[in-house]
């Protein structure tokens, strides 16, 4: 359960202010593809930093990582399904 | 006496907390729908960098930072409520709440500057995507405001304690919408 278990939510904040810093600078001084890259996967980690810690989804059960992994499997699969729409567009 | 949210079901879980997770599972197949159909539609056509770049990128960055340092707050009002600190519940729960609303209204001077210079929704299909998904981002930022502003009012009547553990689930709901910005910032204003 959450309640036994504590991280430093002041140190998140810290890193989370940090990656939004370096995905802004990013976006200004790297190459478009090399930018893109790393603004995504920058966004990705801070959303990772969110569940985990502030919503403690690090000291809960397995169920709940499938409640949320679910979904997102499924926006995966829909995302794929739309791409022959442009891919193979005339 | 513990409220039918807290009791456990026979996963171990509190039925209030299956119950958010279960709608936020519902909540990213709505986003999650929604960014993946900008994505393949952008990776589709040209001319999107150009559209994005009439945003008020300063506004939208300062928004990032708001809506980051109200998780910070909204969850520091959880522990709080762990520690049975009923003042800084308050406290934390009133910064969260303001900030919500700092977020609204910054939101709101953005839209007013981008629909003066003539991009309202119908200007094209960059600017229905941003206005889709930003305004229904907005909607659920002001829910997450109503709930705050109960609970609040609750921990200044001191009438939380049955209650408390609503806390706990509208920081969930409360950190998802964050995530959401997380990745419309990127996708709006940095590419």
């Amino acid at each position: 359960m959450a309640e036994t278990h504590r991280p430093n939510y002041f140190l998140v904040w810290i890193w989370l202010i940090g990656l939004a810093i370096v995905s802004v600078a990013a976006s200004f001084v790297l190459p478009k593809s090399g930018a893109l890259f790393l603004i995504f996967s920058v966004a990705i980690i801070k959303a990772l930093l969110v569940v985990l810690n502030y919503m403690h989804l690090k000291f809960e059960r397995p169920l709940l990582y499938a409640m949320a992994i679910v979904p997102l499997i499924i926006v995966i699969i829909l995302m794929f399904a739309l791409f022959p729409d442009f891919v193979f567009r005339g | 006496m513990n409220s039918r949210a807290e009791v456990l079901t026979s996963t171990g879980i509190p039925t209030g907390k299956i119950g958010v997770w279960w709608f936020l599972a519902s909540e990213i197949t709505v986003f999650g729908g929604l960014i993946a159909s900008y994505i393949v539609v952008r990776l589709g056509s040209s001319g999107w960098s150009e559209a994005s770049s009439h945003l008020n990128f300063s506004l939208a960055l300062v928004n990032t930072f708001v809506l980051l340092t109200s998780s910070l707050t909204m969850v520091l009002a959880f522990a709080a409520v762990e520690e049975k600190q009923p003042r800084r519940v308050q406290a934390n729960l009133l910064l969260t709440l303001l900030m919500g609303l700092a977020f609204l209204v910054i939101k709101g001077f953005e839209y007013a500057g981008e629909i003066t210079h003539g991009f309202t929704p119908g200007a094209g299909i960059f600017w229905s995507f941003y206005y889709g998904m930003t305004g229904l981002h907005a909607l659920h930022v002001l829910g997450g405001v109503v709930v705050n502003l109960m609970l609040l009012i609750a921990a200044l009547r001191e009438t939380l304690r049955p209650i408390e553990h609503r806390v706990e689930l509208a920081g969930l709901y409360w950190h998802f919408v964050d995530i959401v910005w997380i990745f419309l910032f990127p996708l709006l204003y940095l590419t």
